[in-house]
């Protein structure tokens, strides 16, 4: 007993010697650090964005004040740039729709600021009834599709200039200090909670890379699936394109949404940050792992074929239009869309072992 | 050499192993129950679920309300308290077994090895008088104690913690798990920042060295618990290897149920020695009666054992490779030995002339089931049917539903698992080669 004892102790032994040999130890430069990941996530684009939120947030509030002060068309187009460039940046955060983001019982933060589409009607009866609490489940009546709403539907001004114009003035007040409110406490929420994100580099279900991944797919098939095959009528019991079904249905800001949100999901892929420097992103990750290099090129592929049927159409067209008169285009949209899904979606969270399931469970 | 065999497996052996296994399988039992109710568990398989997968042969079975699937799990956690302790001992057993094979049967997507290895350990003690000896049947209810029952009622237990192990070894006699250590080369990377033995598994050659380790182990482990001598050392190493596997992957309780399940290879001295820890008197035992004339019972073991050796083959029946088909994959003890993932998108269309539409998954499965089912054949009809008759309610006259499905196999580039023009919907999952799926893609 006791000379198998030595045995096995030696063999121990030689295990640990052998794995503390620096050479045969893998080298740092084939161990992906996910901590680098976290970080350039974090500070170079998650932070940057939450803040350009809540700043241009607080634009739109003041924008909104001033022009329900003075109900003139040249305040509504300042309101509505500020509109414009607040749903822009809130485009640049909906993929960090976790930690913080999802801790009000009202709805995590796509919900609550990015819901589509609007029930106008309920809008109109809130206004009626004077009804600003926001304080539901109702994500249908606020956020920035409700302010998209008021600030551009074709009678804007003959509305706010009509006899219940102080209640319209009170709702479209009230969206606007939500939606800053919102902006501000999240931006506030993720400085606080960034340094236990970049600190949890684990990768099961629940870790930071997990949770940071997982919101990355997750915000990638709603873009392809509701934001482009929903309105081109492609989704299961659809039987034409629904125009009416485009995100932003007033300011026509669809197409470009899609191209945001897209050009966000690309930067946390490639690491590049708010000033355009390209840091540590999920291509590193993958260039390191076993069998990764191949997968990274076919995705860096898909992500350039993606861009050849997309950028060519114009910042101006309207999708709402487009999905009606050259449906073609949409669809070959969705087509590339759906190709990367099996790439970033099955085979890259197979190669990086990272846990898919949003939700914790056992494995065997 | 039968009648022989006939002999030994009757001998009376002492009853302590048996006792001391019912004890620490009841406590695992109990830990597993609290933690998965804990855990939030119960609602997110079983209640928010719009749509479970169910077993072949199994889909009668009922989902349960939220307010009984609790109450199932309530009596599963006052069952286990029962078996551990040896009280109400029969009816304990009968519920902890109705209980969590219950639970288990309810979704397909959750099943792992080691439930299905805790439901058959369940019903084996069923029929086994585990409560004998060290209980409060015996204590508070005045049972018959008895210090003896035959060996092969302990041996049952060894048997079917040997099937498990050797099985589980004999699964990774294949090149990819030899030859090119996968999945480990995959998975190790996760654990590079474990403090301490971190750099144990970045260590080069690491990936084999845990996945021969892990396969000679696995063959061999039974072996060296039976043997007395190396006993120890044995079970020292299912502490470490269990261990290990803990930290490298969520594998929640099953550390916990094969390091307690082991122990059943111990002397009846060993677990004397314990259970008198715990006992402030010795009470008067008397050798056991005749169970083991019970021919109908030790008929029924046979034939259970004979089913346990026999169906993990199944997989030699069907062509192609298990790993592509999954045909005779579950049920057959391959614990931790693929990686293996798929992403598979549906769509429907109405068979008499309409628009073919995408199926968001999300509307209709949670995560889990939906990693689930984009790889497993099985799974991936009965989501046809689902959606076949989901979309019928919905007003397709005929729906033809079709999938895209790619899978990738331990880190192999995805590739599509059968024809996307294949209509899911006329067919049905049976016992039956699944012909339909594409030949194995890859070279090894």
């Amino acid at each position: 007993m006791s000379r198998r004892g030595v045995l096995f102790a030696c063999f121990v032994s030689l295990l640990a010697v052998g794995a503390c040999k620096d050479k045969e130890v893998v080298s740092s430069d084939e161990v992906f650090d996910r901590s680098t990941l976290l970080v350039q996530v974090s500070d170079a684009l998650l932070l940057p964005a939450f803040d350009s939120l809540a700043t241009s947030a607080e634009e739109l509030r003041n924008s909104v004040e001033h022009f329900s002060k003075t109900a003139k068309a040249e305040d509504l187009l300042i309101a509505q740039v500020a509109w414009f460039k607040a749903f822009r940046h809130f485009q640049a955060t909906r993929m960090f729709n976790f930690g913080p983001s999802e801790t009000s019982l009202l709805g995590d933060h796509n919900e609550n600021l990015g819901t589509w589409p609007i029930d106008t009607a309920e809008v109109e009866s809130r206004i009626e009834s004077a009804d600003t609490k926001m304080q539901d489940f109702r994500r249908d009546t606020r956020g920035f599709g409700a302010l998209e709403y008021l600030l551009f539907e074709p009678q804007v001004l003959v509305h706010f200039q009509g006899p219940l114009a102080a209640l319209r003035f009170s709702y479209l007040n009230e969206l606007a200090k939500d939606i800053r409110q919102w902006s501000a406490r999240l931006k506030n929420d993720w400085l606080v909670y960034s340094p236990s994100f970049k600190h949890d580099v684990g990768k099961s279900a629940g870790s930071s890379t997990s949770e940071l991944y997982n919101h990355w797919i997750q915000s990638y098939e709603l873009l392809k699936n509701y934001k482009v095959a929903l309105p081109a009528g492609l989704q299961v019991g659809q039987t034409a394109a629904a125009p009416n079904l485009v995100e932003s249905p007033f300011a026509h800001a669809s197409m470009q949404s899609i191209k945001w949100q897209l050009m966000k999901l690309e930067a946390i892929w490639y690491g590049i940050g708010i000033d355009g420097k390209e840091g540590i992103g999920f291509d590193d990750y993958l260039q390191k792992a076993t069998g990764g290099e191949a997968l990274r090129n076919e995705i860096i592929a898909q992500w350039a074929a993606i861009h050849k049927v997309l950028y060519p159409i114009d910042d101006t067209v309207k999708l709402s239009e487009l999905v009606v008169n050259d449906p073609a285009k949409a669809e070959a949209i969705f087509t590339e869309l759906q190709k990367m899904t099996r790439f970033i979606k099955g085979d890259m969270s197979s190669i990086l072992g990272i846990a898919i399931t949003y939700s914790s469970g056992d494995g065997d | 050499m039968a009648i022989r065999l006939n002999k030994v497996m009757n001998e009376p052996v002492s009853i302590t192993p048996l006792a001391g296994f019912r004890v620490l399988f009841g406590a695992a039992m109990l830990i597993s129950t609290v933690r998965f109710i804990l855990l939030g568990w119960i609602d997110d398989h079983y209640v928010h679920p719009t749509f479970h997968f169910s077993y072949f042969g199994f889909s009668w079975l009922p989902v349960a309300s939220e307010g009984l699937l609790y109450a199932v799990h309530a009596i599963l956690l006052l069952a286990s308290l029962g078996v551990m302790l040896g009280c109400f001992y029969r009816l304990a057993t009968i519920l902890q077994f109705v209980c969590f094979s219950y639970t288990e049967l309810l979704d397909l997507t959750y099943y792992l090895n080691h439930y299905y290895y805790v439901s058959l350990a369940c019903l084996l003690l069923v029929f086994l008088p585990a409560n004998r000896a060290f209980s409060l049947d015996i204590a508070w209810r005045n049972k018959t104690a008895y210090s003896l029952v035959p060996r092969w009622m302990p041996s049952a237990l060894m048997l079917m913690m040997a099937i498990v192990y050797t099985y589980a070894g004999m699964a990774k006699l294949n090149t990819d798990w030899l030859f090119n250590a996968l999945p480990l080369k995959i998975w190790l990377p996760a654990s590079y920042d474990v403090p301490m033995l971190g750099s144990l598994f970045a260590w080069k050659y690491s990936p084999w060295l845990f996945s021969w380790i892990g396969m000679i182990y696995d063959c061999s482990i039974v072996f060296f618990l039976w043997n007395r001598k190396t006993r120890p050392w044995a079970y020292l190493s299912v502490i470490l290897f269990h261990s290990l596997t803990g930290i490298l992957f969520q594998i929640g309780v099953f550390p916990l149920v094969m390091m307690a399940g082991t122990l059943i290879f111990f002397s009846p001295s060993w677990h004397e020695r314990w259970m008198n820890w715990f006992q402030t008197k010795n009470r008067a035992v008397s050798p056991i009666r005749a169970f083991a004339s019970n021919s109908l019972l030790r008929s029924g073991f046979i034939l259970f054992f004979a089913f346990q050796l026999l169906f993990p083959w199944r997989y030699l029946a069907y062509p192609g490779n298990v790993f592509w088909t999954e045909e005779g994959y579950r049920f057959s003890w391959r614990v931790m030995l693929a990686e293996k993932a798929g992403t598979a998108q549906f769509y429907v269309s109405d068979g008499l002339g309409g628009a073919k539409g995408m199926v968001d998954n999300r509307r209709h499965l949670n995560a889990h089931q939906e990693k689930q089912m984009s790889y497993q054949p099985d799974m991936l009809l009965q989501y046809a049917q689902y959606l076949n008759d989901y979309y019928k309610r919905d007003g397709l006259k005929e729906p033809v539903v079709t999938a895209e499905v790619y899978v990738t196999l331990n880190g192999r580039p995805s590739q599509l698992l059968f024809d996307p023009n294949l209509n899911l919907a006329e067919m049905s999952d049976t016992w039956s080669p699944k012909t339909w799926l594409n030949p194995y893609p890859w070279r090894n």
